[in-house]
Formats: structure tokens, sequence, C-alpha cells
């Protein structure tokens, strides 16, 4: 196999907002593109991650693999390549490692093995949600880290004309709101709300930059989805409500 | 040590994540003892800090808790109290074993036979004062609850297990079961890779439950005939129970005749101890109902002075793992888990 990324952003990013979470997964690499889908240890958040073959600038498999890739390293890894660089992903010549070669004024090679990975594949719950509302990535990062300065968890709440974003805590309460006019598009066929870890969100918020809206998917103390979509890559994250306590 | 009973209870093995959200009352002699063992060099020495105090149980209390945290598993540790008296000939008996075990080591070492070295090693490990009043600073440190039993802490973690405090006892012996405890969880503290004794293999041990119900059911027996199996076949009161009677044995005694007491006279068998001392042990326990179970994210600063200020631990990796717990504490008592949207 042999992938080659013009820009490395797309990539950096969601790797970043994935393997603070998810430590270790098998990456699916086929004719399609890249995917990889999996669940932190506590079943907490899933990520459904996508990198379809025409966000690569070159892109040549023949087979299907999957990778076992230690994500932590991998972030690591891409962290040193710059916003002008060129990502170039290949197996090493004996299969045994993920090659990452970064192409600017010099070559930099770096070989991380792989590891043994589950090979089953992963579903997705299938939920229906009340509450579809897209907005621009900034505001939700925005909205989490007000609500930071008062808990760590956040409520989500839709009704027919806002989405708040909104915090109570000891020591003072904060709330967000966007309204129906000031969401890239909204729709809500039921007012409902849910409660979320801050600290699940700020890592899946990373990956604000890769596209210009997320959509967040929502319902009455079920899971919420957070979709980054942009042309050829599509980010998904599956996160687990909080109880609410009385 | 304990009862030899795993001949005769069944284990069912469990996954961490039917585990995650529980309590667990671990068995704090039990699992330090296990760290003390596994978590050595090559050679058999244990890890020392700069000025030779041992730190294996340090290590395995970090990591290990860190690792049933991240799952979401409540640990909370069960410390023994005053021995009962009868448990003197067994801790003499021990404390003999590991004399003997220490000069083998030393002897092996010296002549580089480095897999005895290691399993005497491993058998002359001994837990000091020290090491207990470390261990309780590092959990405290750690925001992990411990017990202090009046007693022994198998009974104590039964109590609370039976009160539906928490959900399992947590240790490697068998005798929670004795003292009531309706669930037994193994494995809990050394699953993953663990070296076979003797041998430079690896098996990979995965944590496994046994329900009392379950045991007594499948046996066809009562607590009480479930306890005189077990002194039959030898407990911590009784070391080497009968002579010449094993588990089976002992099962088709007291099957057949209802009692030890019932047994013993059948078959004519005169024994140096009270068979009735010894099960009103496992019966009535002396317990403590003084205990609060709370647990809090770790005090990052206060371990990373204790364990790397004081003890020489990797910074980088001691402040990793704090921060793996800090985040899966903070979710585990009201964050919910997919598993229940997955049909």
């Amino acid at each position: 196999m042999k992938a080659t990324l013009a820009d490395p952003k797309i990539l950096k990013s969601s790797i970043d907002a994935i393997s603070n979470m998810i430590d270790e997964a098998g990456v699916i690499v086929s004719q399609e593109g890249i995917a990889l889908r999996a669940m932190d240890p506590a079943h907490v958040a899933l990520v459904d991650f996508k990198l379809e073959k025409e966000a690569f600038e070159e892109y040549d498999v023949n087979e299907t693999l999957t990778l076992g890739i230690d994500l932590d390293r991998l972030n690591t890894i891409l962290k040193r390549a710059g916003s002008s660089d060129r990502i170039e992903l290949s197996t090493s010549d004996d299969g045994g490692s993920l090659r990452i070669t970064i192409r600017n004024s010099a070559t930099r090679r770096f070989d991380l093995p792989l590891i043994d990975v589950g090979e089953e594949e992963l579903r997705v719950p299938q939920l229906e949600f009340p509450a579809k509302v897209e907005i621009d990535p900034k505001i939700l990062s925005e909205g989490i880290k007000d609500a930071e300065i008062f808990s760590d968890h956040v409520t989500l709440r839709c009704d027919a004309e806002n989405l708040y974003i909104s915090a109570r805590g000891d020591l003072g309460n904060v709330e967000v709101k966007v309204s129906r006019e000031e969401a890239v598009s909204f729709e809500v066929s039921e007012p409902c709300r849910s409660m979320f870890s801050i600290e699940y969100l700020k890592d899946m918020i990373k990956a604000g930059d890769i596209a210009t809206t997320v959509r967040i998917n929502l319902g009455n103390d079920i899971p919420v989805k957070l979709d980054f979509l942009a042309p050829g890559v599509s980010l998904s994250f599956l996160l687990a409500p909080r109880v609410e306590s009385e | 040590m304990g009862v030899q009973l795993g001949d005769l209870v069944a284990a069912r093995e469990i996954s961490f994540d039917e585990l995650a959200g529980k309590r667990i009352a671990i068995d704090a002699f039990n699992t330090l003892y296990q760290f003390l063992s596994i978590i050595r060099q090559p050679t058999g020495e244990p890890l020392r800090d700069s000025q030779g105090r041992v730190t294996s149980h340090l290590s395995g209390i970090l990591y290990r808790n860190a690792n049933l945290i991240e799952f979401g598993v409540l640990p909370v540790y069960v410390f023994d109290g005053e021995p009962p008296k009868l448990k003197s000939k067994v801790i003499k008996e021990r404390n003999q074993l590991r004399e003997q075990a220490k000069r083998e080591w030393e002897r092996a070492l010296k002549e580089e036979r480095y897999e005895e070295a290691w399993s005497k090693a491993v058998q002359s490990a001994k837990l000091t004062d020290a090491m207990l009043s470390d261990a309780k600073r590092l959990l405290t440190l750690l925001g992990i609850p411990y017990v202090e039993a009046p007693a022994e802490g198998e009974a104590q973690a039964a109590y609370m297990a039976k009160r539906g405090d928490v959900f399992a006892a947590g240790s490697q012996d068998y005798d929670s079961l004795l003292f009531g405890s309706p669930r037994l969880v193994r494995n809990l503290t050394i699953s993953g890779k663990r070296k076979l004794p003797r041998k430079k293999a690896y098996v990979d041990v995965k944590p496994e439950i046994i329900t009392l119900d379950e045991v007594l059911r499948s046996l066809g027996v009562s607590r009480e005939q479930l306890i005189d199996i077990a002194i039959l076949i030898g407990t911590d009161y009784n070391p080497g129970g009968v002579e010449g009677i094993g588990p089976k044995k002992a099962y088709a005694l007291i099957k057949e005749h209802g009692s030890a007491e019932r047994a013993l006279e059948a078959k004519g068998i005169e024994v140096d101890f009270d068979v009735t001392e010894i099960r009103e042990l496992f019966l009535n326990h002396k317990t403590t109902d003084d205990y609060k179970l709370e647990w809090h994210p770790p005090d990052k600063e206060g371990v990373v002075a204790f364990l790397c200020g004081e003890r020489d631990f990797s910074r980088e990796r001691v402040e990793k793992a704090l921060e793996k717990m800090e985040k899966a504490l903070k979710v585990t008592r009201a964050q919910r888990s997919l598993d229940s949207w997955f049909k």
C-alpha cells in the first residue's frame, strides 16, 4: 500500500482527537480508503473515522489490510509534521510496521511497529435523534470551554427555537444559546436534553478544524453523535450520556 | 495460601466490561504479596529505590489500580487486623519457608542458576510494616479507600459483599467464600501476561468470577458443609487438615456423613484441632461497620512527590497513569456506557 496526503491537517487533527480516548485500534486500509472504528476502554465513546481515497493526492491500495496501530505513538509522529509537509503512508518492507514518510526539504521516515488487534468489526448502535443541529465547531468548542468554568459535565438541550449549552456548579452557572438563525441547519422535532462529560467532549472537539460545521445529533438521555464532515472525510463520535443526579 | 478449593469450585471467565462500575473489596495482603512476588527483575531482585527500599508493591498499587479504574472498577482494599490465635501455626510455618527460600535464593544467585533464583525469590517475599504503611499512604494519595479489618481481611471483604456495599470480594484465595461472600473475583490485579513458575513461558491470565450460590448448588451442600470440606482438606487454622484427605475425598466424606465431626467419627480418625471452633471462625468472624467507601481523584502532586521524589519512579510514567485514573474516575460514577445502546 501507498497513500499520500498533500495536506496533513485532516489526518493530524483527527488522530489528535481520537488518540486521547483510544490507545490502540485496527485501521482498515482498503481500495475505498482508510477507516477506523473503535471504542474507548470504558465503552463511553465510539469513534467512526473514514478517509476516502479522494482525500489523498495519491492512493495505491490493491488489497484490504487491517493494521493494528498504537494511536498515541502515531499521534506523536504526526505532530512532527508541519502544515506544508506531505505525508506518505505505506507498510515497511517486511510488513511489520506502518511507515510514515514526511517530505519537505528533507525526507523523514518513521516506522511504527504494528500491534496485534482483534479483527472483528465493531457495529454502531442505531439511534433515532429528535434533534439535528449543525453549527460552527468553534461555537461548540467555546461553549464547552465556558461550561468547564463551573463543572466537569455539560448539558446539551434543544427546543423549537434554540440549542443550549449549559453547566451548573457550586460556584456558578453558565448557558450558551445558539438560535436556529445562528445555526447552519436546525431540525428539532421535539425538545430534548442530555448531559455529557466535558473531558470527552474536549477531546472530540479537537477535530473541529477539519470541518466548517459539526452536526450535533441529540436526544433525551441517549448518546450524542457529533459528525465532522468535510469532502472525502467523515469523522463521527458517539458519546454516552451521564446520569443526571437529582 | 488459603484453602485448596480450586478443584471443587467452578469459575467463569469474566470480562472487565462486565465489572465496569462495580465496587470490589480486595484482600490487601493477598494482593500485595502477589505484587511482591510478580514484580521482579529477571534475577529475582525486587524493584528498589536508590536507598535500597523495595518498591515492587508500590509499582503494583499504582499501575494495577490505574488499570482497574480505567476499566471502571472501583477497588477498596481490606487490610488484615489481628490474626486469630489459631492462625499462629500457619504464620510461623510461612515465616520459616520464607527464610529458607531466601537462603536458597542467595545460593542460586551465587551459582548463577537464575530460573531457580527467580522462583526462590518469589517464595521469599515478605511484607514488612514499612511496606504496609507505604501501601496505605499511596492508596490515600490515589483516592482509593481502604478498610482496616479487626481480624481477617477476607472475612471483612465477605461481610461488605454480603451487605451489598461491594459487588464481590477480590482475592486469589477461596477463603472469602467460606466467610460467606456471595461472589469472589480472582486474577483481578494480575490479569495480563503472567510468568509461569519455574518456566520461561508466559500465560494470559484473565479475571474469573465464582458465585457462592452456584458452588453450593452444584456441590449440593450448605455453606456449613463447604466449610467442613475445607476443614478436612486444611485451612489456615488447621494447616494440612486431615492426613490423606484431599478435596475429592473431603467432598465425598461430607456428602456421605453430613458434617466433619460425623465423618471423622465414622472413619475413626483422631485430629488435634477443634472442628467447631474453626467452623465458628468462618461463620461468625469479627468484622466492622466502620468504613466509608468514597473514591476521589488522585492527589497528583502528592503521588509524584512520594513516588518520584522519594522512591525514584519515572515521573513521565507516573503522571501518565495518574491522568488515566483521574479521567476514568470522573466518568465511572455517573457515566453510562454505550453498551446499553448496542442491540
